[in-house]
């Protein structure tokens, strides 16, 4: 059965994430004046690293169940995480989990149980940092992205297949990146297709848009476009979308639009879901 | 007079790739009160084996009861002090420290009888770790899972913090009778030994335990698993238990 290859150090899961860096990334979410796209989409990636990390800590260290990449794109293309674009940028997750960039500390509020809340200070770590310049060079983070993909595939073929998890708030500069997408959704390891996701961050006031199964349902030609380049979701993410609450039909793609915040945490989570093994609650 | 210790063996082998140290399952056995119970320790938790050690131990050394089980579990987690992590601690130590250690628990107790044949039990189970009474060569019992279906990646699991709840956890009691074998079997061999097509007295892994509980050594049981470790892709424990067949009383 595809996508039930269980994720271990001999046979890591490759997650690598394109984020969007263009000049209007530096703008506020819609509806939030205090927080731009670029700081919130990052906040998401550093939470969602922390999250890997802690999956696989153990008390003899962190174990290389993953191997993760960051993509930005925008005034130029770079390896977020560190290495060199295009074969170099795959860490895997112990060095991330043992190398943070800093240690941020920040509050958190949780309910004290009475109706109100207590401030509890927090350590964040943080790997990648918010930019926001220039133009919107999709299409080379997506070609830059499949010889990565290609690189995991080569060198781990019974692997979980690879998951690119392209995160954007525009239309891309540099052409039509379907070609590029489709080509990557073409290469596999012996458990299946890499899987392409996509979500496009919100720019009117209205609810997000969660894993799409019908382009028919689509109004607009870059709406349609994301769809065409997104992968169906697999049976286990599935199943978490539907766990999560979202009403997905049959053939639900791991496509979202209109993402709010929340939307962006959501769509790493289930599109990362991917089974090391029993897992805690 | 104290009643015969029951015959029984465990078995349990890490799963393919890994040291025996990275095994996170755990058996644990009383004979003489006749307590058995096994534990997994969640792969994603920290010092998940350890706590599956504590847990099965603790069952074996005083199992719960519906009524108690609260305050049996709040002594557990009380007496568990995870060992300490060598060298200067990670930022994610203290974190997984916080969210602490989680694991399956299935433990089943005999009570001897005054009836000469057979014995009494009862069982608890949290989570997918199962119990199986093979009675010729078909289940009697599979508890708590019963399909391999019903199998998935999140389990209810026993927490180790204190401000976590547990899952509710599934009793069971019955009467064993001569000849029965009792397996408590770790997610993996349950999803595998409810899988099968032969009669279930057929399968090696039921057969080699038998054998082996018969024998008193755990090498056929132990080899059986060993052999299995690709297709179970995780860490693999079974502990069998006979309830022997009385010897013809003298003419």
């Amino acid at each position: 059965m595809p996508y039930s290859a269980q994720i271990s150090r001999t046979n890591p899961a490759c997650i690598l994430l394109l984020i969007d860096q263009s000049s209007s990334m530096g703008e506020p979410f819609v509806g939030m004046a205090d927080q731009t796209k670029a700081g919130m989409v990052a906040d998401a990636v550093n939470r969602l690293l922390q999250n890997l990390v802690l999956r696989s800590a153990k008390a003899d260290g962190v174990r290389d169940y993953f191997l993760v990449g960051v993509i930005g794109y925008g005034g130029t293309l770079k390896a977020g995480l560190g290495g060199e674009l295009p074969y170099d940028i795959l860490m895997p997750i112990s060095k991330l989990g043992n190398h943070p960039l800093r240690l941020e500390t920040r509050k958190k509020f949780l309910p004290d149980g009475a109706g109100g809340v207590v401030e509890q200070t927090i350590k964040f770590p943080v790997w990648f940092d918010p930019e926001a310049s220039g133009k919107t060079p999709m299409c080379e983070a997506f070609a830059a992205a499949g010889l990565a993909v290609k690189g995991f595939i080569d060198a781990h073929p019974a692997a979980y297949p690879p998951i690119v998890l392209n995160l954007t708030d525009g239309m891309p500069s540099d052409g039509n990146p379907q070609q590029t997408a489709r080509r990557i959704r073409g290469m596999g390891t012996k458990d299946g297709n890499a899987l392409v996701f996509n979500l496009l961050l919100s720019a009117t006031p209205g609810a997000a848009i969660h894993f799409v199964a019908d382009e028919a349902k689509l109004a607009d030609d870059y709406s349609k476009l994301l769809f065409r380049m997104s992968s169906e979701l697999p049976p286990r993410m599935w199943e978490a979308a539907r766990a999560e609450g979202f009403a997905v039909a049959p053939g639900a793609r791991g496509v979202v639009y209109n993402a709010d915040p929340a939307a962006v945490v959501r769509f790493l989570d289930i599109g990362t879901r991917v089974s090391i093994s029993t897992a805690p609650r | 007079m104290p009643p015969a210790p029951l015959p029984w063996v465990s078995a349990s082998v890490p799963k393919a790739g890994h040291r025996a140290a990275e095994n996170e399952d755990a058996c644990a056995a009383n004979p003489g009160r006749m307590r058995y119970a096994v534990a997994d320790g969640a792969t994603e938790g920290w010092q998940s084996g350890g706590w599956a050690t504590h847990l099965a131990t603790a069952y074996a050394r005083r199992p719960p009861t519906p009524p108690d089980f609260p305050d049996w579990l709040a002594d557990v987690r009380r007496t568990w002090t995870p060992p300490p992590v060598a060298g200067a601690a990670a930022w994610y130590a203290a974190e997984k420290q916080e969210q602490g250690s989680f694991a399956t628990l299935i433990g089943v107790e005999f009570r001897a009888s005054e009836h000469r044949l057979g014995v009494s039990w009862k069982a608890v189970a949290v989570g997918d770790s199962c119990l199986f009474v093979v009675r010729a060569e078909a289940f009697e019992v599979a508890f708590p899972v019963t399909s391999a279906a019903a199998f998935g990646t999140r389990p209810p699991l026993v927490p180790s913090a204190a401000d976590r709840d547990c899952p509710a956890p599934e009793w069971l009691a019955g009467w064993a009778s001569p000849g029965d074998l009792f397996l408590l079997a770790s997610d993996a061999v349950a999803k595998y030994l409810l899988d099968r097509r032969p009669p279930p007295g057929r399968d090696p892994v039921v057969a080699a335990a038998r054998d082996s509980v018969a024998s008193g050594r755990a090498e056929r049981l132990l080899d059986s698993l060993r052999s299995l470790s690709d297709e179970f892709k995780d860490d693999a424990s079974v502990l069998a238990v006979l309830v022997p067949v009385p010897p013809e009383p003298p003419r």
